[in-house]
């Protein structure tokens, strides 16, 4: 663990204010994004963004120094995320009736929202969507890599699968992005 | 690391994870090997088509759920406040129903009171403040003044 790392995990498990709060700028802009790009909602990252700090704030006492504390706090947005992922599966089991059918059609044209649509750009809206397109496994590896900035060793401890897993995963990313992107005058 | 093959190298040798020796053997490779370089390209394009839509957080969003946590927990250390005011309302009506009032200064007594009325203000405008989602930097700073007050409660308390 680097000793930057190790003197504000220190402060953090001592429950200092001012550490938690210097944490939370440090990491507000890889937290997001990471949540709202695998989220694919920028309400929920909000919501899930709040948890995460919940979360990490009482997890802190018994939080061991093991690693770097970035990875430890992607790990623990990873798993508010997937949990997000098994409830929303499970409201969508839920919504197979008509009035079901008529929430998930205004749900979605929330999400398609004009102004939205309207101030995205052609190529970001591509780029976007060709993020969101990548299977899922693969996106996660990449929004690790490029949003938290964990390192592949962690990536996969994090995901739980050999370093050359993960390795693939973003190679395939990376090649399934270029083949949707292909055209794109970026 | 475990063996890992060029197509393996190539991502980690992208994210600059390669020992200098391992990168440097690595470049020596690349020119000789087109599907190397692809998925070099690929990934620095993948790089840039991330960065390029990296979403920004909400002004404010950090600030505003670091305070919402921190408040959460707050009462772990407004505890001795809540006692600080408990007591001081007891001594006060205590004070105020002993025969031997007369003797004590009237000084005191006002010091007291006016300690009271600025934490209950104090708390007032607080309420008011989160009701109305304040900037947390101003909650933290309404809140060091409402644990001063106590604070001074308790010396005058401890001081009688």
């Amino acid at each position: 663990m680097r000793q930057d790392d190790e003197e504000l995990c220190r402060r953090l498990k001592a429950g200092d204010p001012e550490a938690f709060k210097g944490l939370v700028r440090d990491y507000e802009r890889p937290l997001y994004a990471y949540l709202c790009s695998l989220l694919r909602d920028p309400a929920a990252a909000e919501d899930a963004f709040s948890e995460v700090l919940m979360k990490v704030w009482k997890a802190l006492p018994s939080y061991r120094d093991e690693g770097r504390l970035q990875a430890w706090l992607f790990t623990i947005a990873h798993r508010v995320c997937l949990d997000r992922f098994e409830l929303a599966k499970r409201r969508e089991e839920s919504l197979d009736s008509e009035q079901g059918a008529a929430l998930r059609e205004s749900l979605a044209s929330a999400e398609r929202g004009p102004e939205r649509e309207a101030a995205d750009g052609e190529i970001r809206s591509r780029l976007e969507a060709a993020i969101a397109g990548l299977p899922e496994e693969q996106r996660q590896v990449l929004l690790l890599k490029e949003y938290g900035g964990l390192t592949f060793a962690e990536i996969a401890g994090l995901l739980g699968c050999p370093l050359s897993t993960a390795l693939s995963r973003m190679r395939y990313a990376a090649l399934k992005l270029r083949g949707s992107l292909e055209g794109l005058d970026a | 690391m475990p063996e890992l093959g060029h197509e393996d190298l190539c991502v980690l040798f992208h994210a600059g994870e390669l020992p200098p020796d391992e990168a440097a053997a690595f470049e020596k490779h690349l020119p000789s090997c087109p599907a190397c370089r692809e998925a070099l390209e690929a990934l620095r394009g993948a790089s840039q088509a991330a960065a390029m839509v990296l979403p920004e957080p909400p002004k404010g969003l950090g600030a505003l759920a670091a305070a919402a946590v921190l408040l959460q927990d707050r009462p772990r250390s407004l505890r001795p406040l809540g006692f600080a005011l408990a007591f001081a309302a007891l001594a006060l009506a205590l004070y105020v129903a002993s025969p031997k009032r007369e003797e004590h200064s009237l000084k005191w007594t006002n010091g007291i009171e006016s300690d009271l009325a600025r934490v209950e203000t104090d708390l007032g405008r607080l309420s008011q403040e989160i009701a109305l989602g304040a900037d947390p930097a101003e909650l933290d700073e309404d809140l060091d003044g409402l644990e001063e007050s106590a604070r001074s409660l308790k010396r005058q308390l401890s001081r009688s």
